[in-house]
């Protein structure tokens, strides 16, 4: 059974990083941009629901206010980034996504202070079966994640959607000449992207807390998973995620008596098995061959 | 070109640092401003301590004050925020006495922030007093430093003779200044329990917030008392929500320090932490104290995470070093000798002296959580 | 009008200022010059301290801590290299941003060693360099040194190949310019500068934790690398003192002092913002036409 809560806790850890995988392997999909500030933006996102909750808004309008955050702040990085995704400029336009997840994170410490909050009080519901337990954003998490991840797997690879985000990304004027708009296409990627972390920033900090720093770590962690499972492959970004996730978890989790490992060492052990993995594939875990002139 | 422009920010910088240290030419002037160096965390996941010591100073300094009317001196807080980290309290040290002329300084606050500092007080320069440091480490660790704060090896002491009831325990730590203190000097105490066994020892890196995976792995070690050992704010309260939701793990004793004596934590998962043991500072009932501290949050805000000693701590700190400086003048020397050779009363203690330590003579007490609210026990 | 300039205050933002030029001398040949976007600085600024202190805690003179120290970031920057050599560009970036979160946590665990979150205190500082006058001055010849090594290095073969390699790092191999070791060359100058600069930042401090170094240092001297676009000393020296020096001036702004922190953070963010948009073309190779 310790096993089993384990890989159960394990695996809604790891949809938390699929979660933010997601919409980072979009961006990079349309733009060849690493977009840094989607933690920070997701989060941005969560402090805005955070808000609405605890000015008494309903529901409903939270929700809503929090998704055209979201969605606004999708605008912004967009146009932030432009010049960068016309030019090409991938380092530049990590550099700008990166001081724009900077700027956010200060924003919300200076406007929310620094110290934890909590969107539910009290007890987390949970669901049992015999001795596993599971809470109930554990297993929002998870079902989002497996629907994510089964439809943008088809989506990206399988309909004329995919196919349009991809030839926008590789040659925008060809695909202007078929008749795709690239700025269209771009900036509903970016705002798609900005709803997706937005729902990642709530559903973390729903299982947990909220702080201004929380979007970071998870960011760069989807970041090792995007460039270890391969950057233009979906489902290696997807098996990227669960072993960069699991197998530390797992390392700490069943290390006992003599050679106890605390949770403090998990970055060291991610960061040592993604240097292993990327020295044996330098590409990432799954390559997919394209074209060179 | 390029010569003019290199040196303007740098002639910029240099003459607003002079301004900052502008005096009046004003001879009329008769109140001599005695500047006090305040270090304390007043953003990060401590900053409710600080905030909240902020504001027992902010009332109480005015009544300081006017009690030194007379000798013509007025005490001027300069407060710098310490982060609870010890690199931003050397920089806000770095400030107080390069910048603000500070030669007596309250803090720090964290004991990060205050053993970071202790080695730039050694040579006499400054002067440092703590109303909540308590880490061990501090003793020894300048002539020109004390703390008003209990010890942690005092209460690490008192946390062991409680655990040490029990046959197996497990800790779980947070990564933190505070906390990884207590749990060495917690470990070194349970030494001389050799018939209990530590069956798991677990540590979190400072802010996590799921601990799910730690807690089955304690769990499975099956501990007849748990030590909760994380640090303020978020850590702690999710720490007993998410062992709240374990919902068929019960039949261990609960046993913690004194972040839990917080009501708003209790709140957070009342159930799980009905009977919890608390190991905390001694209690105080003084009645004028409890007065006091009801008129500050009545004007100022809560001091719910301060709590009673560190209130108390706070108020007999600014006492202590404002009467010496009222007396002595602020000469770090010559206040750090009347500190050395006197007693103090105050609402801690009616003795509160470093005759032999660099911290006052404190014990600490054990509490137990009754119906959501924190009982002393003995 | 002004009666007293502390010099303490000086000294420590001149101290600053030449840790910080030291550092970015770094910066500057792998992010600017050769295009070589090298995230680990912070880890080998770090490092360089660390080794330094435990092996002077463990009874060891300062000649011999120095040897310990400068061997552990050879080790270290070895490691970066060998990354450079195996990984495509995107995946050493990240490689190399992973390395501060991986240090940081190595660095927190393993508090037999490295005082884990409450760090060392007390560091004493060398007979040479006892007050912080002296250390101050010290540090300027250091970063007087380093500013002109640099200069000499971009009038060199190496910093030419560095150069040709941001234009078209296809081509130089062509012209038998080898890129791995022109590369792997500034990643150790690199990381030699960072070692340097850390040792002199922690005789300042006197104090040692995890939060020496991490990300707000990179961010710092990526910020000074984007705005000395240009292979020239000069435009170094003078992006160090804007970006070391103008968020002083918030400090006599009266603001609250819990948000001074996160306004130096939105500061230097919003810099890098501005400065890579207005001349990001200058980050990548001008583009001749023959």
């Amino acid at each position: 059974m310790f096993f089993w809560q384990i890989l159960l806790n394990s695996l809604v850890l790891g949809t938390q990083v699929l979660l933010l995988a997601v919409p980072l392997y979009l961006v990079h999909s349309v733009s060849r941009i690493y977009h840094l500030a989607l933690g920070a933006s997701g989060i941005f996102t969560a402090y805005a629901l955070y808000f609405a909750l605890s000015s008494n808004w309903p529901l409903g309008l939270a929700i809503i206010f929090s998704a055209v955050v979201a969605i606004i702040l999708g605008f912004i990085s967009y146009h932030l980034l432009g010049s960068s995704i016309k030019k090409k400029e991938t380092m530049p336009g990590m550099l700008i996504s990166l001081a724009l997840g900077i700027i956010l994170e200060s924003l919300i410490s200076i406007i929310f202070g620094t110290d934890a909050k909590s969107l539910v009080s009290g007890v987390l519901p949970v669901i049992s079966w015999g001795n596993l337990y599971i809470t109930v954003p554990g297993v929002i998490t998870l079902s989002a994640g497996a629907i994510l991840a089964l439809l943008f797997l088809v989506l990206l690879n399988k309909t004329p959607w995919g196919r349009k985000l991809i030839s926008v990304a590789e040659n925008d004027n060809l695909a202007a000449s078929l008749g795709m708009k690239a700025v269209s296409v771009r900036l509903g990627v970016f705002m798609l992207a900005g709803l997706l972390a937005g729902f990642v920033g709530i559903i973390t900090t729903l299982n947990t807390a909220l702080v201004p720093t929380a979007g970071f770590p998870l960011v760069i962690l989807a970041f090792i998973v995007l460039l270890t499972g391969g950057l233009n492959s979906f489902k290696g970004v997807i098996v990227a995620t669960y072993v960069l996730t699991l197998i530390p978890e797992f390392i700490i989790g069943l290390s006992g008596d003599n050679w106890s490992l605390n949770a403090s060492w998990k970055m060291l052990i991610v960061f040592l098995l993604a240097t292993l993995i990327l020295m044996c594939r330098p590409n990432g875990l799954f390559i997919s061959q394209t074209r060179s002139d | 070109m390029f010569k003019i422009v290199y040196l303007f920010p740098l002639f910029l910088v240099l003459v607003l640092a002079g301004c900052a240290h502008q005096t009046t030419n004003n001879n009329s002037t008769p109140i001599k401003t005695i500047k006090l160096g305040v270090i304390m965390p007043l953003s990060g996941d401590a900053a409710a301590y600080g905030e909240q010591a902020q504001r027992v100073m902010e009332y109480y300094l005015p009544q300081i004050n006017e009690r030194y009317k007379d000798k013509n001196i007025k005490f001027e807080a300069v407060y710098e925020d310490g982060k609870c980290s010890g690199n931003d309290a050397v920089s806000a040290l770095q400030k107080l006495t390069d910048i603000d002329g500070a030669k007596i300084i309250i803090g720090g606050f964290c004991s990060s922030e205050t053993l970071a500092i202790a080695p730039l007080t050694k040579d006499g320069h400054v002067l440092a007093v703590s109303s909540g440091s308590s880490n061990s480490a501090i003793e020894g660790a300048s002539p020109y430093l004390f703390t008003l704060s209990y010890r942690d090896d005092v209460v690490a002491k008192k946390l062991a003779d409680e655990t040490g009831k029990y046959k197996t325990v497990a800790i779980i730590s947070e990564q933190n200044d505070y906390n990884v203190g207590m749990r060495k000097n917690w470990l070194e105490a349970m030494k001389a329990y050799p018939n209990t066994k530590i069956v798991a020892d677990e540590t979190f890196p400072k802010g996590a917030n799921d601990f799910r995976s730690i807690l089955e792995k304690v769990r499975k070690t099956n501990p007849d008392a748990i030590f909760l050992n994380p640090n303020a704010g978020m850590p702690s309260q999710d720490l007993i929500k998410q062992l709240a939701e374990i919902k068929d793990w019960n039949g261990y004793q609960l046993i913690s320090q004194y972040m839990y004596m917080s009501p708003e934590i209790l709140k957070a998962a009342p159930a799980k932490s009905e009977g919890m043991i608390i190991v905390d500072s001694p209690s105080i009932d003084n009645p004028e104290l409890l007065a006091i501290k009801k008129d500050i949050e009545a004007s100022k805000g809560t001091l719910t995470d301060l709590g009673v000693y560190y209130t108390a701590s706070t108020i007999d700190t600014l006492n202590v070093v404002t009467s010496l400086i009222a007396e002595l003048g602020d000469d770090p020397k010559l206040v750090r000798q009347a500190l050395v050779t006197r007693d103090f009363k105050g609402y801690i203690s009616d003795d509160i002296n470093f005759k032999n330590s660099n911290f006052t003579p404190t014990g600490a007490a054990v509490y137990v959580v009754k119906n959501g609210a924190v009982e002393l026990q003995k | 009008m002004i009666k007293v300039i502390s010099m303490g205050y000086f000294f420590t933002q001149l101290a600053r200022l030449c840790e910080t030029a030291i550092m970015s001398v770094g910066a500057h040949l792998t992010i600017a010059v050769s295009g070589i976007f090298f995230m680990g600085i912070p880890v080998t600024f770090s490092l360089a301290a660390y080794a330094l202190v435990i092996a002077q805690n463990f009874g060891l003179s300062l000649v011999v801590s120095l040897i310990i120290s400068f061997s552990a970031v050879l080790i270290a920057s070895l490691i970066f290299v060998i990354a450079y050599l195996k990984l495509s560009d995107d995946s050493f970036t990240v490689f190399t941003l992973a390395s501060i979160l991986a240090f940081d946590a190595a660095v927190k665990s393993w508090d037999s060693l490295t005082g884990g979150v409450l760090g060392i205190a007390g560091i004493s500082r060398p007979e040479f360099v006892s007050t912080l006058a002296k250390l101050a001055w010290f540090q300027f010849a250091l970063a007087i040194l380093a500013l002109a090594i640099e200069q000499v290095i971009l009038k060199t073969r190496l910093g030419r190949a560095l150069r040709a390699m941001k234009e078209d790092k296809y081509l130089v191999e062509s012209l038998g310019i080898s890129r791995r070791r022109a590369g792997a060359t500034v990643i150790l100058i690199s990381s030699f500068a960072a070692a340097v600069s850390g040792i002199v930042s922690i005789w300042r401090l006197q104090f040692l934790d995890p939060s020496f170094g991490g990300i707000i240092l990179l961010i710092q001297i990526v910020t000074i690398a984007i705005i000395a676009a240009k292979p020239k000393v000069r435009w170094l020296a003078f992006a160090t003192l804007i970006i070391v020096l103008l968020p002083e001036a918030l400090r006599f702004l009266d603001l609250p002092s819990s948000i001074v922190g996160h306004l130096r953070n939105l500061f230097y963010a919003l810099i890098l913002l501005v400065m890579i948009k207005n001349i990001s073309d200058k980050l990548l190779p001008q583009k001749r036409f023959i």
